[in-house]
């Protein structure tokens, strides 16, 4: 069913051009958004997750970056072929997007209720008074208390949580069918961030919304996502529903993620880490873009990128030796393979002259 | 509000004070005898040691400023030793000119230099904001007295349209007219300064639309020049405010060389030749009135930034 799916993204490739060369900070995401459900974006930073979002909105950072392919059907249109104009419509209006640094983002010189209104009024023909009153509904909804003061008040009136709940409020004011999150806990106290969650997930239930949840914390995922797209070098490397990708994770680089997250219940002296950085985005690359930091790499991995395919049904993963059944799970990871490991970073170094 | 006015009114008066003593130590510091320059070489030494007296110029240092602060408290500040009239009045007949000139520059400053600036910020790196810098860059390296010359060559002779020189007094003749004697020095004087506030309306717009709530404002939907006006220029105004007092300042008090080319009774050139003919009480009731010029302007800037930013309004 066509219908169902509210955000398609095929192919897409967002490239920068930069003095040092092109970057192709996303180089071929295909994902879908199922109407009214989650789907989590995660991978490290510069793993591409924010310009996928940005691109759905058409703000990255232009002339530098631009769509050199793909599509991104949004309510069946493809949105890299519309023009401005249609953006004006499209943005805070049917896709509403918050950021990260709920301390930065809103205008420091203008009131909460102005900037709200502001949002409103670029979409609905109605008079500043009927804004206000949707503006002042809209704070109720998220939860802020004293909610006719708040809105006078100026952004440094208010602590973090607040002005991420008054950033929602801009967001859900004009009622929008998608709402982009790009990494809105992570600035946030951890008290904070478990509310905004909640509130997120209700507002999502109680408006209709679909969510685009964009973080580097698997936790969050497991909180929110109905489905998950692990990102990694500007590519997806895996995507599933969340309750299967946290059950028998395919690719080597999901593991690795999960293994990072430390246990509770296990005494260890070291917190795992995958082992090297996120590669250069920089020029041509050849190959699975995981295979230098890869404990699975075969030699094939550094020649041909492999493509995302049904690995289970709906279980998609981008590897040419992904984990089997057969593999061992998760939790086992850090005590079998920690030694071969660190075995190999030195082989490593002594081979450097 | 009120309060943090009055408080750094009250705040101004030491400043003032220190103001004063070190202006009186410095112009008192400047070779040369202002009586010898009065009287001329053939005046006789009884006749300077005369004159000096019936000024008070014999007396210590200490008791000259202190009669002449006794004085200045009580709007007294003293008598020309060149003209024989009050410094009030002296500065009074050329302050009119002045400060019109500086007003008529700065308008045209503001109707130049931000909008062009805004052009340029919002066209960045494209042909046009090309084009605005490096010409920008030349109205700023232009010499005034180059300037001024070649428009009165211009606009005055050749064309004769507008006076070459001179300004008579509004205030005495009542004729809004004579405003036209200040247009080409104003034109003169803006050259550079436009091109300094077109370089920094462009640049502190270019720093805000790296700020993270441009691209809130973007994510809202609000078109392009809402966002460029309301959002980038709007909290790039801060900076531009304090540039424009400052240059407001320095346009009553620093403009000898367009004052010479156009011939204009301005507090600049009155300044110059005070030095020059050691007129001590007229130089030091100048420089005071020019600290307690930037001392006002310092204050509305202040003012202005409190308007302008509620995060100061209420801190």
């Amino acid at each position: 069913m066509p219908s169902d799916i509210l955000l398609s993204i095929r192919g897409l490739k967002t490239h920068f051009s930069t003095p040092v060369g092109i970057v192709s900070a996303v180089d071929g995401v295909s994902f879908d958004l199922t109407r009214g459900e989650t789907l989590g974006l995660v991978g490290e930073s510069g793993s591409g997750k924010t310009v996928t979002a940005l691109s759905v909105m058409q703000l990255y950072a232009k002339p530098q970056g631009r769509i050199v392919a793909g599509k991104i059907l949004f309510e069946g249109k493809d949105i890299t072929a519309m023009g401005e104009k249609d953006m004006y419509n499209i943005r805070g209006n049917s896709i509403s997007m918050i950021f990260q640094e709920p301390m930065t983002s809103l205008n420091p010189v203008y009131t909460i209720g102005r900037q709200i209104v502001e949002a409103i009024r670029a979409h609905r023909a109605i008079d500043k008074k009927e804004a206000w009153a949707i503006a002042l509904e809209a704070l109720k909804q998220v939860g802020i208390p004293d909610p006719e003061r708040r809105l006078r008040s100026y952004p440094h009136e208010l602590s973090g949580g607040m002005r991420q709940r008054a950033m929602i409020a801009m967001a859900i004011s004009c009622k929008p069918t998608l709402l982009i999150a790009d990494e809105p806990t992570t600035a946030l106290d951890v008290t904070i961030q478990a509310q905004i969650l909640q509130l997120l997930r209700e507002l999502k239930e109680t408006m209709g919304m679909s969510m685009l949840m964009i973080t580097h914390d698997l936790g969050v995922i497991a909180e929110v996502a109905d489905k998950v797209a692990v990102m990694y070098g500007g590519r997806i490397a895996e995507y599933a529903e969340t309750a299967s990708l946290f059950a028998s994770p395919m690719h080597p680089y999901t593991r690795g993620l999960m293994d990072s997250i430390p246990d509770i219940e296990k005494e260890s002296a070291q917190l795992y880490s995958i082992p090297g950085t996120v590669p250069s985005l920089i020029g041509e690359t050849k190959g699975c873009r995981f295979a230098n930091r890869c404990p699975r790499a075969l030699p094939r991995c550094t020649e041909e990128a492999p493509e995302l395919v049904e690995a289970a049904p709906g279980h998609l993963v981008a590897c040419w030796n992904r984990l089997g059944a057969g593999d061992e799970g998760p939790q086992d990871k850090r005590s079998s393979e920690a030694e071969p490991q660190s075995r190999r970073m030195t082989k490593g170094e002594g081979a450097q002259p | 509000m009120l309060k943090f006015v009055l408080r750094r009114i009250v705040g101004m008066i030491p400043s003032l004070f220190l103001v004063s003593v070190l202006v009186f130590g410095f112009v008192h510091l400047i070779p040369g005898d202002p009586i010898q320059i009065l009287l001329g070489d053939l005046a006789t030494p009884e006749q300077v040691a005369a004159v000096r007296e019936e000024m008070g110029l014999d007396k210590p240092i200490w008791v000259q400023y202190g009669k002449w602060i006794a004085g200045v408290v009580t709007g007294d500040m003293g008598n020309s030793i060149f003209f024989g009239q009050s410094v009030l009045s002296v500065i009074g007949n050329r302050a009119e000119t002045s400060i019109l000139l500086a007003l008529l520059t700065l308008l045209l400053i503001l109707f130049i230099g931000i909008p062009v600036g805004y052009l340029s910020a919002t066209r960045y790196g494209t042909k046009l904001d090309q084009s605005i810098s490096g010409i920008s860059m030349g109205f700023a390296s232009i010499p005034t007295f180059w300037l001024g010359l070649t428009l009165m060559t211009f606009f005055a002779v050749k064309l004769k349209w507008l006076p070459s020189s001179g300004f008579p007094s509004i205030f005495q003749s009542g004729n809004w007219g004579n405003l036209r004697y200040l247009i080409l020095p104003a034109i003169t004087l803006s050259a550079p300064n436009s091109a300094l506030i077109i370089r920094l309306t462009r640049a502190s717009m270019l720093d805000v639309f790296k700020e993270d709530y441009v691209r809130t404002a973007r994510a809202k939907g609000l078109r392009e020049p809402v966002v460029n006006v309301f959002h980038v220029f709007r909290n790039s105004m801060n900076s531009l405010v304090s540039a424009l007092g400052f240059t407001f300042a320095g346009l009553v008090s620093g403009t000898v060389v367009t004052e010479t080319v156009f011939s204009l009774p301005g507090i600049g050139k009155l300044v110059v030749d005070s030095v020059l003919r050691r007129d001590y009480p007229v130089i030091q009731g100048i420089i005071l009135c020019i600290a307690l010029l930037y001392m006002a302007i310092n204050l509305l800037v202040d003012i202005a930034y409190g308007w302008l930013d509620p995060r100061i309004r209420y801190s």
